[in-house]
């Protein structure tokens, strides 16, 4: 059955051909948006997962930020208010930071010229709310650093930096000396470039500025009113948002994209069933007088309808298997090009396992759908008329 | 006297066309006997093509009873019609209907395979069937390769592969050549003669039709003569 379905598939090669390449692109294109967001929800579960801050403080232009270690909209509060923060019943420590983007350029075009992520911060700010991080080469910032960072491992592996070496990277003229980089999480860490906070200010001219605040409190169950009373504090400069809070925007956003690329990918998809459908229609009613010679000398409905199936099956599956194959190429230059143009390094399309068997199940799924109507169609045909057939 | 194969009584096939009856078969009584190799003339229309569809089941009478080795047909469910089909009935066409994707030796092997036999039989007995319609060094050669005579081998070939009871040939000669038609005539002599095999054949042509043992003619649905 498998081997006469195959050899009647290879009757027309280039119409199989393009059958199969048809709904390849449309699962290669599936798996390519929907790696986009799998890769990012990765990113931020990883990242979420390492944080150890219960509250972030942003200043009121800030709203809506999904992550503000990582992206900075350019707004700031008054470091005088981090003292304030401090003294909110239930607030533990307060941590300020002042995150901006940097661009490193070597002008080659390559994959290192890109954006990365400056985050100043107060030398406690590693041990206590990144405890998992732990450094490849070096040491972590302290007390005394001056115009010395630590560096994420991807930072460290595209750019072909080493410890004591300076950060191919002005910043407001300042030239920053690599004291340690951090093992690889696989996260958004791997991304960032940590620096004492008062240098980052000092270099960027900001000084008694921070564009945000972590905060840990002492009682995780009242984060929520702690985070209402910090905003309470100014409420016109500043809000306090729980990372339970952060995370479901992030979500949201992600749920949102997600739907996004669902709907597109259902139309690619919808398109592949039409296609491998259309196909099989022609194929099958070119070969009515032959199936119906078949039914003639005894083969059942049922043989038939199985011999059909499987060769919109075959079909599927090796469009499934070549979409996944483009899909994994596709989500590697989704990511190229979200390095290469938007700048963002961190952000990576992923076409993980459980995503190409989706798609391979989808794909075995359109062969077979689009199996069922031909062969339902081909087995109620009158023998005597199949055999008339021209 | 030879057992019966075939047996049909006041068969009918009534046709709606048009919102008029048109009677393919009417009331037909025949008997075939095991060894019989009969010819079925008539003019274009006379039901010939029908009579034999019935009696392949392939077609259902409108009215009527069909035995095949006495066995009622009327009764059976499709899967055993299938059956009964891949067994006991070996169809050969007019225009051979061979499987362009399959050399002549897996044309004969897939009744065989379809019929459950193993895969070392099949290709036994299709290599000695291609062999004994003339073919032997034909065996890997596809349809397309074939000229129309031996595209004709290969289906009395596959026809015989289940060793049926009977052999149902619509106009087998008709898409053939007078030197072709005269081969093919024969070959159905031989598999008659030495395989035993009980023939039907729809033909238009007389001298195909002097071949057989027995010739039938039909006018408007009926058999007309029987010698």
């Amino acid at each position: 059955m498998f081997r006469l379905a195959l050899r009647n598939l290879t009757r027309r090669r280039t119409r199989t051909s393009l059958t199969i390449l048809g709904v390849a692109v449309a699962i290669t294109f599936t798996i390519g948006l929907l790696s986009i967001t799998e890769g990012f929800m990765n990113g931020f579960n990883m990242n979420a997962k390492e944080r150890k801050e219960d509250i972030y403080v942003l200043p009121r232009g800030a709203r809506g930020l999904g992550s503000p270690m990582l992206v900075s909209s350019g707004a700031e509060f008054s470091q005088k208010r981090v003292q304030d923060i401090g003294g909110v019943p239930n607030v533990e420590t307060v941590y300020p930071f002042y995150t901006r983007q940097v661009y490193f350029g070597d002008g080659t075009g390559s994959l290192t010229e890109s954006f990365f992520v400056l985050d100043g911060v107060t030398p406690d700010f590693l041990p206590d709310l990144r405890p998992s991080l732990e450094v490849e080469a070096g040491r972590l910032l302290e007390q005394d650093d001056h115009l010395g960072v630590v560096i994420g491992a991807e930072i460290a592996r595209s750019v072909k930096l080493q410890v004591d070496q300076t950060l191919p990277l002005k910043v407001g003229g300042f030239e920053l000396r690599i004291l340690g980089i951090l093992k690889s999480t696989g996260g958004l860490d791997d991304y960032i470039v940590y620096a004492p906070l008062q240098d980052v200010q000092l270099a960027l001219d900001r000084e008694g500025w921070v564009t945000g605040a972590a905060v840990t409190v002492k009682d995780p169950t009242m984060a929520e009113e702690t985070a209402d009373a910090i905003t309470n504090l100014s409420s016109e400069e500043l809000f306090g948002q729980t990372s339970e809070q952060i995370a479901g925007v992030v979500k949201n956003l992600m749920s949102m994209a997600r739907a996004i690329h669902l709907s597109v990918a259902s139309i690619a998809l919808l398109i592949g069933v039409l296609f491998v459908l259309s196909t099989m229609l022609m194929a099958v009613s070119e070969r009515t007088k032959e199936i119906g010679t078949m039914r003639a000398i005894g083969v059942g409905r049922i043989t038939i309808f199985r011999l059909i199936v499987t060769e919109s099956l075959i079909t599927g599956v090796l469009a499934g298997g070549i979409g996944c194959l483009g899909g994994v190429g596709l989500s590697r230059l989704i990511t190229w090009a979200i390095h290469r143009f938007a700048g963002a390094a961190f952000l990576q399309a992923v076409a993980s396992p459980r995503l190409l068997g989706a798609g391979l199940l989808i794909a075995v799924l359109i062969g077979i759908l689009s199996g069922l109507y031909p062969a339902w169609r081909i087995t109620k045909t009158n023998i005597v008329e199949a055999l008339r057939y021209e | 006297m030879n057992e019966v194969v075939v047996e049909a009584r006041q068969l009918s096939k009534v046709y709606v066309m048009g919102g008029e009856e048109v009677r393919a078969v009417d009331g037909v009584d025949l008997e075939v006997r095991k060894g019989d190799f009969v010819s079925v003339m008539g003019p274009s229309g006379s039901g010939k093509t029908t009579l034999l569809n019935l009696i392949g089941c392939i077609d259902c009478p409108t009215s009527g009873a069909i035995r095949l080795d006495g066995q009622d047909t009327a009764g059976l469910k499709e899967v055993e019609l299938d059956r009964l089909r891949m067994r006991r009935i070996g169809f050969v066409f007019q225009s051979f209907n061979l499987m362009p994707i399959m050399t002549a030796l897996e044309n004969v092997m897939f009744p065989m395979e379809m019929a459950g036999v193993s895969r070392k039989e099949q290709v036994k007995r299709a290599t000695e069937l291609l062999t004994w319609v003339g073919l032997p060094k034909r065996l890997h050669h596809k349809p397309r390769e074939l000229s129309a005579g031996e595209n004709q081998r290969v289906g009395i070939a596959r026809a015989l592969a289940n060793s049926p009871s009977i052999l149902l040939a619509d106009e087998p000669t008709g898409n053939l050549d007078s030197k072709t038609t005269k081969e093919i005539s024969l070959l159905f002599q031989r598999v008659n003669s030495e395989h035993g095999m009980t023939i039907m054949l729809i033909t238009h042509n007389e001298a195909v039709a002097e071949v057989a043992s027995r010739v039938l003619r039909m006018r408007d649905g009926r058999l007309v003569s029987d010698a």
